[in-house]
């Protein structure tokens, strides 16, 4: 028998009570599983917490569902609206595109663009051999002709290719020429390569076309008897401006077109201007093609727009100052952004249900490890009915959705200081790498992953799971453990995530009284931060419970909201570098990168931003001065001696993992009071990158003192305030020794005085604490 | 000024990374001094697992961590609560392979194994 395993995902992350979720399952050695919806309350498995927590729930949709294998389409790639099969070509034709290829060395055949159907060896299309040469190839249904350039194309350099072919002579001629300049390629005029090629061939037949062939840019039709139709032989790399004429170009009507010019126009069937369509927020996934039938190709798994094309001038750096500069578009085979799984099952959601954090359980076989699958979704309720609401982070769990570091990523190990600790889920997940990758990973030519969704299974958004690299839960497991102190206090708590308040903005917030944030609320969009923003200035009080928050600007697609873009560079603590001028996101029109790095640091909003990382130990906070300062001595009541957080299920103390500090230089609110600081990390525990104008030797725990975990608080206008953890370990301290020690007690502190409507306590000071230093 | 252009075999064969040699440089200059302060009393160091450690230490956990990517070590939970130990591939999507039968009954115990690992790859022995 195959081995059971089961994995799922919904089309929804956040629901209200009455409307409907539907899942999507593949399962492989079982054809029934049994499905039971669950609450989930925690998630870690430490020894010293209190374990894996969920309790059962009735649901419409329990019971027993029926499983089957579901197929999942890998790549980018571009499928052309032709309902009339006008690219059908029977009698002469001309195929061109600019690329800049990625893989030439990987030994696969890659279609740039064409009607193939590689299956049946019908169609024709010019593409990348194995060897890496450019190739024009046609198929009668039987056999394959083709012509094929004398020499390799290089990695990251942009050419433009084409073929001319002739049926009625068989003639098909191969155009490559290089379209370097001083910019746009990895490499320079410096290099003595040769780079064009011009070949020719004689085809001793005609294509022959099947009605069901789509024309595809950047991938070939494919068949498989279980699948049935696919797509394969991907691209790697980026194409601008692709076309189509219905005549054998001449060998001057491609030197004009390497000279910028348009496709004569009395020749086009199609040119797709990958370049048009921008505006000042951005351009979606669909190319427009302004030729005579306006065939529109539709872009699949997220090609990467807003990429620099084969006229960059390296002057203007966003498609907002000269889109023509921007056709650029970006396609990799191991990219995917929805499974597209046909429905397994759906719920609607019972009116019952109180707001909080869920999954539909599924269970196949042994019920464990890949033979158990967790989807999980977020109830928020009908209308706001807590003073108290946990924003669950779901954008940051799209950014690390399936990362894979410990498999691929050398800095890992040092970076973490101990070796990964893997488990078979982890493994099976990363061997057959069918649910795409994390905004942490790198696709297979070495490019960053920029966008994320959560239209497909992500394994570490789940509970018990923990994070291989630092053996500890991260994001959606780690939050849970301020999930279960919430319950575990009883307070009345509504959640929403992430994409509600993007969607939504600062009127999902104001109902409630304080806001609480998950341990690493990293990725934010814009509006994800002004309506935080306000909330704040107009009387909220937020709780930022972790480290490295408000930390990376994202975007989403108006009409894709499940998917998430981000682009690393400049600075930060970061995974990847995106290249010199595609810092934009396509999906706002916005630079992306560090929020601190256009003008609002983390300090503005929350007291603390990000200083360093360090994995393997933790350590406690020691209260500061001001934590006796009668404004505020509020917030430590109870806590004994001088030490807080000093137990906790990351590393074994509160102020661990990721740490961020005051800073009146990046923003952090004047009056602004240090409660508590941590200090001596170990060496593992190193300077953010975003802090270096110059590195030296030294940089770490037991030698900067800038290294350590803030815990602050200040007040806000219209009575309300923001306290701060600063560390992303906080959260893993509260259920430690049954939720019975000094972090909890402090939290206790400043949510029981933040749920009250009234002045925050410390407040009859206010005057003297304008002049107090 | 003579324009040459390059001949076909200079195109079709792209160098190789000629970065690898100064590093094989380099790391045989590491293992050489990591070698010269190898000793039991480092090997029982790193088994106790102190949170500050000496400076061969670190820097032999340094060089154990900074090896490529297919000559690293994890450590693999199982299912009953052990750990055993596993190697990288350095292939993408290529499993992860055993190193060795034995089976360990903490974490600790298989990391202080992984460290062992690495001094075996060190000394040849």
């Amino acid at each position: 028998m195959a081995q059971q395993k089961i994995f799922g995902y919904a089309n929804r992350i956040s629901v209200k009570p009455g409307e409907e979720i539907t899942f999507h399952v593949n399962c492989d050695g079982a054809s029934e599983a049994k499905a039971q919806l669950v609450q989930l309350i925690h998630g870690d498995t430490h020894k010293d917490g209190p374990g894996h927590i969920e309790r059962e729930v009735d649901g419409p949709a329990n019971g027993t569902w029926q499983v089957k294998k579901q197929f999942t389409q890998l790549g980018s790639f571009l499928e052309v609206d032709d309902p009339q099969q006008k690219l059908a070509v029977t009698g002469a034709l001309s195929l061109m595109a600019f690329i800049w290829p990625t893989r030439t060395k990987k030994g696969i055949r890659q279609t740039i663009l064409g009607r193939w159907d590689t299956f049946r060896n019908a169609g024709y299309a010019l593409g990348i051999n194995p060897a890496g040469h450019l190739e024009f190839w046609v198929g009668d249904g039987k056999e394959v002709d083709y012509v094929t350039a004398e020499l390799p194309l290089l990695d990251k350099v942009w050419y433009l290719v084409g073929v001319s072919y002739d049926p009625a002579t068989g003639r098909a001629e191969i155009y490559q020429e290089g379209v370097l300049n001083r910019y746009n390629s990895l490499i320079g005029k410096v290099v003595p390569y040769e780079f064009a090629s011009h070949t020719s061939q004689k085809f001793r037949f005609k294509p022959s076309h099947l009605p069901a062939t789509p024309f595809l840019i950047a991938g070939a039709r494919d068949q498989h008897e279980l699948r049935g139709p696919f797509v394969s032989d991907h691209f790697a790399g980026k194409i601008d401006r692709p076309a189509i004429c219905m005549r054998a170009l001449s060998r001057k009507d491609f030197d004009e077109l390497k000279q910028g010019a348009l496709p004569p126009k009395d020749s086009v069937l199609a040119y797709w201007d990958t370049a048009a369509g921008y505006t000042a927020d951005g351009i979606g996934p669909d190319v427009i093609d302004t030729g005579p039938h306006g065939l529109t190709a539709r872009g699949v798994n997220h090609p990467v727009r807003a990429m620099t094309g084969w006229n960059w001038n390296g002057r203007d750096d966003c498609f907002r100052l000269d889109p023509s500069q921007y056709g650029g578009i970006e396609f990799h085979p191991d990219s995917v952004t929805d499974c597209r799984w046909e429905v397994t099952s759906r719920m609607t959601v019972p009116e019952n249900l109180p707001s909080g954090i869920y999954a539909m359980r599924l269970r196949v076989g042994p019920g464990t490890g890949i033979a158990e699958e967790y989807i999980v979704f977020v109830v928020r309720p009908r209308t706001p009915k807590g003073k108290l609401c946990f924003l669950v982070p779901s954008a940051s769990y799209l950014a690390y959705a399936n990362e894979m570091l410990s498999f691929e990523a050398h800095i890992i190990q040092p970076m973490t200081g101990q070796p990964p600790v893997v488990t078979d889920l982890d493994i099976e997940t990363y061997e057959h790498g069918e649910y795409g990758l994390s905004t942490y990973d790198h696709f297979e030519d070495g490019a960053g992953v920029c966008f994320t969704s959560y239209l497909r299974p992500i394994i570490n958004m789940r509970p018990k799971h923990r994070m291989s690299g630092m053996n500890v839960t991260w994001q959606f497991p780690a939050d849970l453990s301020i999930v279960a102190w919430i319950d575990h206090m009883g307070y009345d708590c509504d959640f929403i995530t992430d994409e509600d308040l993007h969607r939504e903005g600062l009127d999902i917030l104001t109902p409630y009284n304080c806001v609480i944030t998950g341990t690493h609320p990293e990725y934010v969009s814009e509006r994800m931060l002004d309506a935080q923003e306000d909330y704040v200035a107009g009387g909220g009080r937020l709780i930022y419970m972790g480290g490295n928050g408000y930390y990376w600007a994202v975007g989403f697609a108006g009409d894709n909201p499940e998917c998430m873009e981000v682009r690393k560079l400049d600075s930060g603590m970061r995974a990847w570098a995106a290249r010199p001028g595609e810092h934009y996101l396509q999906t706002t029109g916005e630079k992306s990168g560090l929020w601190r790095n256009r003008g609002r640091a983390p300090q503005k909003l929350t007291g603390v931003g990000f200083i360093a990382e360090g994995f393997e130990t933790a350590a406690p906070y020691r209260k500061m001065p001001d934590a006796w300062h009668r404004t505020v001595s509020w917030i430590t009541k109870g806590v004994e001696g001088e030490i807080i957080g000093d137990q906790g299920l990351a590393y074994g103390a509160a102020a661990g993992v990721e740490l961020d500090r005051y800073d009146l230089s990046l923003g952090t609110p004047p009056h602004t009071k240090i409660i508590a600081s941590s200090g001596g990390h170990s060496d593992n525990y190193v300077l953010v990158t975003e802090e270096l104008l110059y590195a030296y030797a030294g940089l770490v725990g037991s030698l900067d003192y800038r290294i350590r975990a803030d815990m602050t608080y200040f007040t806000a206008p219209n009575n309300g305030a923001v306290f701060c953890t600063g560390s992303i370990g906080y959260g893993q301290a509260l259920p430690a020794n049954g939720f019975d020690n000094s972090a909890a007690k402090v939290l206790a502190n400043v949510v029981n005085a933040f749920l009250k409507s009234e002045r925050l306590p410390g407040q009859q000071w206010s005057l003297e604490e304008k002049q107090w230093r | 000024m003579v324009k040459a252009k390059a001949n076909k075999s200079d195109a079709s064969v792209p160098p190789a990374d000629k970065d690898i040699h100064v590093r094989d440089h380099f790391d045989q200059m590491t293992r050489k001094y990591l070698l010269s302060v190898l000793s039991d009393e480092l090997i029982e160091e790193h088994r106790r697992g102190p949170s500050h450690m000496s400076e061969p230490l670190a820097r032999l956990l340094a060089w154990s961590q900074r090896r490529p990517l297919a000559e690293q070590y994890a450590v693999k939970a199982e299912g009953d609560g052990s750990f055993r130990l596993i190697s990288f591939s350095g292939l993408r999507h290529r499993k992860p392979d055993y190193v060795g039968d034995e089976s360990f009954a903490t974490l600790a115990e298989a990391r202080h194994g992984v460290f062992l690992r690495h001094i075996k790859d060190l000394t040849g022995k």
